[in-house]
C-alpha cells in the first residue's frame, strides 16, 4: 500500500543564480486532495515539473508513489494525469490524434474517452489550431482522464477560461474525486477552486512553503467583504464597532462595505439592522489572505507576489 | 524504442518530407535527362572546361574533375555541394525541431508526461530522423537509376547502393550533429543557425583549400572534403576516411544527444 502519493523532502531547484522552490517538503496522501496555492511566480509549476521528472531538483528528493522520481524512470506516469494551465499540443492535429497518441504511448485503450468527449461537449475532429483556449483545455483534461489515472495534477487547469467551462471543468473533477477517491494534487492562486475541492493547502511563496494546513483552517482566515446597501443613507462609522468588523468604507450615501476578519454569521447579523436593498458577500482576494496570513506571521508579503500573468 | 513516437515525429514533418522527397527526385531526373546532351558534345565541354576557372571549378567542388562522366557530371552539377545543401538542411531542421523545438512549443511535456523513458523519446526520434534520411536518399538515388536507364546512361547499381549507403552517412552525420545541438539548446531556430553556419563555413574551407597548396590542411576540417560522389559513382568505390569520419559521426553525436536529453531541463 503506498503510503504518500505526492513527496517532497527538501526539495530545492534554482535556475542558475535565480530561485525556483528552495527547500520545499510536503507530502500527500492517497485520496487527499491538495491545493498547491500561491500567487504567480511563486515556484507552484516548478514543483510540477520536478514532480514530473521535466525538471531535475537542484538538491533535495521528491517523490511519487513513495518512488523517488528520476529524469527517465516513467514506470509511475501512466499512474498520473497532468493539466498544464497553458496546454501545449500540436496545433496541426485534431483532439482524436492527441487522444490515440496518448493512448498508444501509455499502451492501454481509454478507459472514459466517449464519456468525457459527451459531457465536455468536445468535438474531437477538429484540429488544434482551430480550438479555443477553453476547448484545449477539454481537450487536456480529457487525455488527463480518459485513463482513469490514480493521480491527478492539475496546473492552474483553468486559468484564463471563462466562469462556465471552469464551472463543468470542475464538475468532473470533483465527481473524480467523489467516484474513484483519486488523489489530486492542484495548483492554483485562485482560492475558490481551491476552497471547491481541496481538503489539504500549502501555500508557496516565493519558493518556501510558508504554510501546510487545512482548507477549512485557512479560509477561515480569510477575510470576507461584506458590501451592503440600504434603502436609507447610513454612515459607516456606525457598524465599526461591530464584533469580527476589521474596517468599513463608505462607498456612497446608502452603500458601506465591511472587511470582516472573524465571526462572519455574528457579523452580517449585526450589519442587518435596517431594510436592505443589497447584500454581497465576497472572498477576500489572494493578495488579501496573503496580506493577513504573513501579517499574522509578522511578515509583509513583497508587492511582486500577487503579479498576474507569468510562469509560475 | 516507441513506434508511436517515431510515426508522430515523421507527421510533424510529413509535409516537408514530401516536398524535399519531390525535390530532390526531380533534381536527380533533370540531371541525368541533362548528361546526355552534355556528354554527346565534346565541343561544349572543352569550352566549359576552359570558361571555369580553377577557383570557380573548386567553388563546385569540382577541382580535378571530369564533365564528361556521369559521377563527375553529377557531382558538379548536383552532389558535390547542392545536394549536400538541400539534404543537410532538411535534417538539420527536423533535427531542431526534434527536441528544442518541442520543448520551445511546449509539446514535448504531452509525450514526457506519459509513461516512456527519456531514453525511448530521445531513440525514437533519432529513428524517425533515420526514416526520413532514407526517404530523402531514396529520392535521390531512385530516380538517377530510372532516368539513367530512360535516357540510355549507364547507371551501374552497385554504384548507386553505394551512393546510397554514403549518403546515408553523410545525412546522418550532418543529422546527428544537429540533433546533438538541438539537446542542448532550448530553440530550433538557434540549432538551424549555428549548423548552417557550419555547413558554410566548411564549404568554404572546402574552397579554400582546394585554390590553394598553402591552405590544403583546411579541407581535412570539412565534411565536404570527405564527401566523393564522383568517385563513388564513376569508380564505385569510397575512401577508408569517408566511412570513417562519416561514420562516427553518425554514431557518436546522436549517442551525445541522448545522454544530454536524458538530464536536461525540459521546460518552454
Amino acid at each position: 500500500m503506498t503510503e504518500t502519493v505526492v513527496r517532497c523532502e527538501q526539495l530545492t531547484r534554482r535556475y542558475g543564480k535565480s530561485r525556483g522552490v528552495e527547500d520545499l517538503s510536503f507530502e500527500v496522501r492517497p485520496g487527499q486532495v491538495f491545493g498547491f496555492l500561491g500567487p504567480n511566480g511563486a515556484g507552484k509549476t516548478t514543483t510540477i515539473r520536478c514532480l514530473l521528472g521535466l525538471l531535475p531538483a537542484t538538491s533535495g528528493k521528491a517523490f511519487l508513489f513513495d518512488h523517488e522520481v528520476k529524469l527517465n524512470d516513467a514506470s509511475d506516469r501512466g499512474r498520473i494525469g497532468y493539466v498544464p494551465g497553458d496546454v501545449a499540443l500540436y496545433p496541426t492535429e485534431t483532439g482524436q490524434w492527441m487522444i490515440d497518441y496518448v493512448s498508444s504511448l501509455r499502451g492501454t485503450p481509454p478507459k472514459s474517452e466517449g464519456e468525457l468527449i459527451e459531457r465536455l461537449s468536445f468535438d474531437p475532429t477538429r484540429r488544434v489550431k482551430e480550438l479555443s483556449k477553453g476547448n484545449r483545455q477539454k481537450l487536456a483534461l480529457i487525455v488527463a482522464l480518459m485513463h482513469d489515472p490514480e493521480l491527478l495534477v492539475l496546473d492552474e487547469p483553468t486559468s484564463g477560461l471563462d466562469p462556465i467551462i471552469q464551472q463543468v471543468i470542475f464538475d468532473i473533477i470533483a465527481e473524480r474525486i467523489e467516484r474513484d477517491g483519486t488523489t489530486v494534487f492542484l495548483s492554483s492562486h485562485i482560492l475558490s477552486e481551491v476552497e471547491r475541492v481541496c481538503d489539504r493547502v500549502g501555500v508557496i511563496r516565493e519558493g518556501r512553503l510558508v504554510a501546510e494546513e487545512s482548507t477549512a483552517d485557512i479560509i477561515a482566515k480569510a477575510i470576507r467583504t461584506v458590501r451592503v446597501t440600504y434603502d436609507e443613507p447610513v454612515r459607516a462609522d456606525a457598524y465599526s464597532a461591530i464584533p469580527g468588523i476589521d474596517s468599513v468604507v463608505q462607498i456612497d450615501s446608502r452603500t458601506i462595505a465591511a472587511k470582516v476578519v472573524s465571526d462572519l454569521d455574528g457579523a452580517v447579523h449585526a450589519l442587518l439592522d435596517r431594510p436592505i436593498h443589497d447584500l454581497q458577500v465576497t472572498h477576500a482576494s489572494l493578495e488579501e489572505i496573503f496580506f493577513q496570513y504573513y501579517a499574522s506571521n509578522g511578515e509583509a508579503p513583497a508587492a511582486s507576489v500577487v503579479e498576474e500573468g507569468g510562469a509560475s | 524504442m516507441s513506434w508511436s513516437i517515431v510515426m508522430a515525429t515523421l507527421r510533424q514533418r510529413r509535409t516537408s518530407l514530401m516536398w524535399y522527397a519531390i525535390g530532390l527526385a526531380t533534381y536527380s531526373w533533370f540531371i541525368v535527362w541533362y548528361f546526355p546532351q552534355f556528354a554527346g558534345n565534346q565541343e561544349l565541354m572543352a569550352q566549359i572546361e576552359k570558361m571555369f576557372s580553377q577557383e570557380m571549378m573548386a567553388a563546385f567542388g569540382a577541382s580535378g574533375m571530369s564533365f564528361s562522366s556521369l559521377g563527375g557530371f553529377l557531382g558538379v552539377e548536383y552532389l558535390n555541394i547542392f545536394w549536400v545543401l538541400i539534404v543537410g538542411f532538411a535534417v538539420i531542421i527536423l533535427a531542431g525541431k526534434s527536441i528544442a523545438g518541442d520543448i520551445e512549443a511546449g509539446t514535448m511535456e504531452v509525450t514526457l508526461t506519459q509513461p516512456v523513458s527519456r531514453f525511448t523519446v530521445a531513440f525514437s526520434r533519432y529513428v524517425a530522423l533515420v526514416v526520413y534520411a532514407i526517404v530523402i536518399n531514396l529520392a535521390t538515388v531512385i530516380p538517377i537509376s530510372v532516368a539513367g536507364a530512360l535516357y540510355d546512361v549507364e547507371v551501374p547499381t552497385d554504384a548507386m547502393l553505394l551512393l546510397f549507403a554514403v549518403g546515408m552517412l553523410v545525412t546522418l552525420a550532418i543529422g546527428g550533429f544537429a540533433y546533438a545541438l538541438s539537446a542542448f539548446s532550448h530553440g530550433s531556430g538557434r540549432v538551424s543557425a549555428v549548423c548552417g553556419g557550419l555547413l558554410g563555413a566548411m564549404w568554404l574551407a572546402d574552397f579554400i583549400s582546394n585554390v590553394n597548396k598553402n591552405t590544403e590542411f583546411l579541407g581535412k576540417l570539412s565534411l565536404f572534403h570527405y564527401w566523393k560522389p564522383a568517385t563513388i559513382i564513376d569508380q564505385v568505390t569510397a575512401p577508408a576516411s569517408t566511412w570513417w569520419v562519416f561514420g562516427i559521426a553518425a554514431v557518436v553525436f546522436p549517442a551525445i544527444a541522448i545522454w544530454q536529453f536524458m538530464r536536461r531541463d525540459v521546460a518552454a
